[in-house]
């Protein structure tokens, strides 16, 4: 098994805001998550990437029950992720924001790292191509030495994205990638998210809104109402299914 | 003696409640953290202090006019230095009251010089007895005037309209301008109210401690903590702050050790912190991401 | 490229040049100018380790006078009680200070901003009331006279030859923090400056980190401590207090937050108003105050910010797409 929620349970003071959701997610292929608002969706990637720790239930990854790993850990163990808001460092050059995110591939002490020793400056190159690498593979490799926090709109999306990229994760999850994109740079993430899934054998799990983007590239998706898993399908199905058109189109009393 | 000692602690815990409260107003209303408020309060008590002995003015106008006084400079002080500072960082920010603290203490050395006063109080400082504690009537009437003041000040936090603006623009300043409320007034109301409210606290204090321009910087750094221990955004929070610390500081120094006073009371607000990191009654931000 | 670095150098040159004439620039001005140079190096070690912490990696700290106070002692009791050779007492007062700092950073990693500001100050109360308690260590308020140090058998008892000595330690901290700044942990440090969240998504140890750089920028300040400890001969327990905390920060914030040119900028310019003015009694007050007010309205990125470096230029969408970030930091909500 790929990646396994089983009986996930999470509360805030009264509200549920996921009903054990219990899903499997094979490996390979783009795997999207959809619902309203408040649905519950952001919460199962916060708990993916233990932002929030359910009550109950049980996530497991490759075998491994992720609530026992500690959430400075899940990039290490092969997971990567972009944030709704984004979440950049913003002060820092894009480059950096990358690097950050080949934290733990970048094995390091304090000591040698201080004093400049080659072997730390060598690694250090290393892992600055691998950055340029990325960088080129989403188009941005041009804004390397800027500040993120200074950027557009839609290359900070990018950089986020690329931050998630950096060693090589075997899961990506991405938070509403086309949140607040024109519709020529949602028709462009569509297709470098196809290529990321097809060129770096990644698995993508996604939240998004823009259904014609989910429909277009998702291999299967998952439909949650109320912290409930109402459906999971192809998109065919999905666009299908009678519990669906009602959570979206709302019941009518 | 335990009540004697937090009979005591309350009085003066009183005091840093007040201080406190005007830390934590502004702080909600325009997330500045204030470090002038103890100067300020400290020359507003000045004014009152030149009308009383130099002028010879009743302890009643001297103290309105110093209430006068402390509104004003409040709403001053906002409207010259800190709106030019609206976006920018919260330490730049700190460093302006900071640098406005240096510049408040240095006028007052000029204007009164170093060599401490004694001021009078507003009633007499004789002891009473309750049950088996024995307190002044000048520790009662702190008391009792901080109670008093809290609820005029609840009342019109709840009741009024510029009250209602206050919480508006502290939960959301966006909406609160979208709906007509201006945001310079509201701060600089905010700003008047809690110089006024340092006033109150350095009038009452000033007779216990001396009046000099040093006189409220134990006073600003303890209300300091009160409010963070409170929670910095709660005003009961800041009031049970200042009462706890009041507290703690009179029970450690009467019965550990007095030369180690602070060093204790602040590991014991370390350890608060540390179990809650949100203070007493501060709400935990929870990051939307 | 080139042009850029050949600025670089010739802007380092410069630099290297002017700190290396400064004391036989200010000597016939009289010692009170000698003095006064000093001082203000040590204050730029103090000043670059805060901005580390506060600059780089976002935490506020009013510990630093504390920090300093415990340099202090540490370096003279080993060399009074102990005996030890200065040259063993400095690096192991910034061993000692640094311990210290990871232990005080430890709540660090559950606080932030003013809770931070409150827990931090505390030490700065309780060191000076501990050295003045445990008199018979510390020898109470009648202090500790720890002596200038010698290289062989030259005394460094002038204040030229002290100056070296400072500068020295002052040019290795700035090596030590810029190669850590440009590597792994201190990207990680500045990582948690700018999101929590994503750092810790990306695989850095919060808490681990945000000890580790208290610890580090304490180590330096005790550092200094030790250097103000043989250079004024003189320790007691009123030598730093909170207020010296506060002028700790006012030095990276007037200087410019996260630059390493602006700490030691501000570092300078504070000092040197201050020991000028000295003299003028209560003006004094009111001038650092007023430098400090005007410093942040005028120039709210600090005085560095009047120096634009090279690779600065922005990008010409800049200001649209900053523009649309705000309105999304303000409304997460919105999508």
């Amino acid at each position: 098994m790929f990646l396994e929620f089983d009986e996930v349970t999470l509360r805030f003071s009264g509200l549920v805001a996921l009903k054990g959701v219990s899903l499997t997610v094979n490996e390979g292929g783009i795997f999207a998550i959809i619902g309203p608002n408040g649905a519950g969706k952001s919460t199962m990637l916060n708990c993916l990437s233990r932002i929030y720790t359910p009550q109950q239930g049980a996530i497991r990854f490759l075998g491994e029950n992720l609530l026992r790993v500690a959430p400075d850990r899940i990039k290490a163990c092969g997971i990567g992720r972009s944030f709704q808001n984004m979440e950049l460092f913003s002060k820092m050059t894009v480059e950096d924001n990358l690097l950050v995110g080949y934290h733990c591939a970048l094995p390091s002490n304090p000591f040698s790292e201080a004093v400049g020793w080659y072997k730390a400056r060598s690694r250090e190159r290393e892992a600055r191509e691998r950055v340029q690498r990325v960088l080129e593979s989403l188009g941005i490799a041009s804004y390397s030495r800027q500040t993120a926090g200074n950027l557009p709109y839609g290359i900070q999306k990018k950089v986020d994205v690329g931050r998630a990229l950096m060693g090589d994760p075997r899961l990506l999850l991405l938070d509403e990638p086309a949140a607040g994109l024109n519709e020529l740079e949602t028709e462009e993430l569509g297709h470098w998210i196809s290529d990321i899934k097809r060129a770096m054998k990644t698995t993508v799990v996604m939240i998004e809104h823009d259904m014609n983007l989910v429909m277009s590239i998702s291999d299967r998706i998952a439909v949650l109402d109320f912290g409930e898993l109402i459906a999971v399908g192809t998109p065919v199905e999905i666009r299908q299914d009678e519990r669906v058109i009602r959570a979206y189109l709302g019941q009518e009393a | 003696m335990l009540w004697q000692t937090i009979l005591s602690g309350l009085a003066v815990g009183s005091l840093y409640a007040l201080s406190a409260i005007g830390l934590v107003l502004i702080f909600k209303t325009s997330n500045i953290v204030n470090f002038a408020q103890g100067q300020m309060a400290m020359l507003s008590t000045f004014v009152a202090f030149q009308m009383l002995t130099r002028w010879g003015f009743p302890y009643w106008l001297a103290a309105l006019a110093s209430l006068v006084f402390a509104l004003v400079f409040g709403f001053f002080v906002y409207i010259v230095f800190l709106s030019r500072l609206k976006r920018a960082e919260v330490l730049s920010q700190i460093i302006l009251t900071l640098g406005l603290y240096l510049v408040f203490r240095g006028v007052a050395g000029v204007l009164w010089g170093n060599v401490p006063f004694t001021m009078p109080a507003a009633v007499s400082t004789n002891t009473v007895h309750i049950g088996s504690a024995v307190v002044t009537w000048y520790q009662l009437f702190i008391m009792i005037v901080t109670l008093l003041l809290m609820l005029v000040f609840y009342a019109m936090f709840r009741y009024t309209k510029t009250g209602l603006a206050m919480r508006a623009v502290s939960q959301n300043q966006q909406a609160a301008r979208l709906m007509g409320v201006s945001l310079t007034r509201i701060y600089g109301a905010t700003w008047a109210v809690s110089t006024a409210l340092g006033a109150i606290a350095g009038l009452l204090i000033a007779p216990i401690l001396f009046l000099s321009p040093s006189f409220m910087d134990s006073v600003a750094v303890k209300a300091f903590a009160a409010a963070v221990l409170g929670g910095f955004s709660s005003l009961p929070g800041a009031v049970l702050g200042g009462l706890v610390l009041g507290v703690m500081e009179s029970v450690f120094g009467f019965y550990i050790s007095t030369d180690l006073k602070s060093t204790f009371v602040f590991l014991l607000i370390i350890g608060i912190l540390y179990v809650r990191p949100q203070g007493l009654f501060g709400t935990r931000e929870v990051k939307k991401v | 490229m080139t042009s850029e670095r050949n600025l670089r150098m010739a802007r380092l040159l410069v630099v290297a040049l002017a700190a290396l004439a400064a004391p036989f620039v200010v000597m016939p001005l009289g010692s009170q100018m000698s003095y006064i140079l000093d001082m203000s190096v040590i204050f730029c070690i103090v000043a670059v380790a805060l901005n580390l912490l506060t600059g780089f990696s976002g935490q506020v700290s009013l510990g630093h006078a504390a920090f300093l106070m415990v340099g202090e002692y540490v370096s003279s009791l080993l060399t009074l009680n102990l005996n030890w050779s200065f040259w063993i007492a400095l690096p192991l007062s910034a061993v000692v200070t640094g311990i210290l700092g990871f232990l005080i950073g430890l709540p660090a990693v559950r606080l932030s901003g003013n809770f931070l500001a409150v827990a931090t100050m505390g030490f700065s109360f309780a060191v000076p009331e501990l050295a003045l308690k445990w008199s018979g260590l510390t020898n109470g308020s009648s202090g500790l006279m720890p002596l200038r140090p010698a290289l062989g058998s030259y005394v460094l008892g002038s204040d030229q030859a002290y100056y070296f000595l400072i500068l020295a330690c002052l040019v290795v901290q700035i090596i030590v923090i810029k190669n850590l700044l440009k590597s792994r942990t201190g990207r990680a440090f500045q990582a948690i400056r700018d999101s929590e969240i994503a750092a810790q998504s990306s695989g850095v140890r919060v808490g681990y980190n945000k000890a580790l750089v208290f610890s580090i920028s304490a180590g330096f300040t005790g550092i200094a401590g030790s250097l103000y400890a043989h250079y004024i001969n003189f320790v007691s327990p009123n030598d730093f207090t909170v207020q010296d905390s506060f002028l700790f920060l006012a030095m990276i914030v007037v200087g410019g937050l996260a630059s390493i040119p602006g700490s030691i900028l501000g570092a300078i310019v504070i000092n040197t108003i201050n020991q000028l003015s000295s003299s003028f009694g209560q003006y004094s007050i009111i001038l650092v105050g007023a430098v400090m007010v005007l410093a942040v309205l005028l120039f709210p990125k600090g005085l560095v910010s009047l120096r634009v470096p090279p690779h600065a230029r922005k990008p010409r969408h800049s200001s649209r797409g900053s523009a649309r970030v705000t309105r999304e930091v303000e409304s997460p909500d919105v999508p």
